[in-house]
């Protein structure tokens, strides 16, 4: 063997031989499925948050604004000599998750209301015009949402499934890969929408936080997906499923 | 690929999406046989690949990226033919070769053979990326694009896959003696 270009030559020839046509009994037995074969849908509901009436504008927002003043003085009280609380460390999280295969199972949250993720998306940052502009909707769909999700297992080829859902109905589902004991990235199964977590496991405790819109392989998610998963990620730990 | 069709097939036309496989099939099948290099287990992974086309078609959002979307998927139900596959097979390993690479070296059934077995050596990931590259004439960045990897990645994998073919075609270029398998 010579050059590098030799060998390139001699594989392309290689691999132009076989075969190069599907037999019509295999697209056959493909079409007899489809009408069996539900398809997947969008994940969340992208309805307008304009669409809410006055009441439930003022609603939300006053909710928001109440959870924002309980979080704000917890925090004062703790800052002007309250007892010390133990508060989470990037250290303590790297500790607290020795194995990334330790996040390999089903969790579910709590029930969560509107309000309490409407307030989880504006902690995080995001401004009510971002939020309207983003069309999330998920906050609509009767208010309540108890979301779970399943990490699987790693295939031969390393990739993990994930599937998050709310009460019985599929959200999302793609790949998640695991960076180190901390930090993850999932992506949704066209590899369009992929975030960078920091997840931190706790006994049976599971924590996300999304701390990238984006990953390195990919731009940063779009806004209804990066308002979506901070809602479904942030606004409570959790517990695993046995 | 005719987005129209995409569009319509997204919103759960069957007439649309049986134009779709009949256009995409061939080229998803030589694909999975070149990735696989046996011709049931691509055709099953074609199915495969086509009914996961079909299922998850919804949450494609850009339309005009199809091809590099499908091409992904039909990679994923290759890993999942190869490990069925591995599971069902007695574990044979193959022998080196007697004779030596001919002088003339390209296009002999010697060298077919040769790379065939260090093809067959390379993970699914590297034969993937050796066939979008060089089989489909596929720039490395789309490459990265149609596999869902960065770039440096796509690089990486081709740049071992080539070394490990060059490696088989060499070291079974050399005389060895025919030894039993254990």
């Amino acid at each position: 063997m010579s050059t590098d270009r030799d060998l390139t030559s001699i594989v392309r020839s290689w691999l132009d031989e076989g075969v190069t046509v599907l037999p019509d009994r295999v697209l056959d037995a493909v079409l007899d499925q489809v009408p069996m074969t539900p398809q997947r849908r969008a994940r969340w509901p992208a309805r307008r948050f304009l669409t809410l009436n006055m009441y439930a504008r003022f609603g939300v927002a006053a909710a928001a604004v109440v959870l924002a003043a309980v979080v704000g003085i917890a925090l004062y009280g703790n800052s002007v000599g309250g007892p010390a609380v133990p508060t989470h460390s990037p250290t303590q999280s790297v500790s607290a998750s020795p194995s990334p295969d330790l996040i390999v199972g089903t969790w579910a949250a709590p029930k969560v209301t509107c309000a309490q993720q409407m307030a989880t998306v504006k902690a995080a940052g995001f401004t009510t015009k971002q939020i309207t502009r983003s069309g999330w909707g998920g906050c609509l769909e009767g208010g309540n949402s108890r979301y779970s999700i399943r990490y699987g297992e790693p295939d031969l080829s390393g990739v993990r499934g994930y599937v998050a859902y709310d009460n019985r109905s599929q959200m999302h589902s793609g790949h998640y890969r695991v960076i180190d004991d901390a930090t993850l990235e999932d992506s949704e199964v066209d590899g369009e929408v992929c975030v960078t977590v920091r997840y931190v496991i706790e006994g049976d405790q599971l924590t996300l936080d999304i701390i990238d819109p984006g990953c390195p392989s990919a731009g940063p998610a779009p806004l209804l997906d990066q308002v979506a998963l901070t809602a479904i990620y942030e606004t409570s730990p959790f517990t695993r499923r046995p | 690929m005719d987005t129209d069709l995409v569009v319509r097939a997204q919103s759960g036309d069957e007439g649309a999406f049986a134009s779709l496989a009949v256009a995409a099939g061939d080229r998803l099948h030589s694909v999975a046989h070149r990735i696989l290099r046996d011709i049931d287990l691509a055709e099953d992974a074609t199915q495969q690949a086509l009914l996961n086309i079909w299922r998850d078609l919804p949450q494609l959002r850009d339309p005009a990226r199809f091809d590099a979307w499908s091409y992904r998927l039909l990679v994923r139900a290759c890993y999942g033919e190869a490990s069925r596959s591995r599971r069902s097979s007695p574990n044979l390993r193959l022998l080196p070769a007697d004779e030596p690479m001919a002088a003339d070296g390209m296009s002999s059934v010697v060298d077919r053979d040769q790379l065939d077995r260090g093809f067959r050596r390379l993970s699914i990931d590297h034969r993937a990326v050796v066939v979008l590259h060089h089989y489909l004439d596929m720039p490395l960045e789309g490459v990265a694009e149609s596999l869902g990897i960065p770039l440096g990645t796509v690089r990486s994998r081709l740049h071992y896959a080539m070394r490990g073919l060059r490696a088989a075609l060499d070291a079974d270029a050399r005389p060895v003696k025919r030894e039993a398998a254990q």
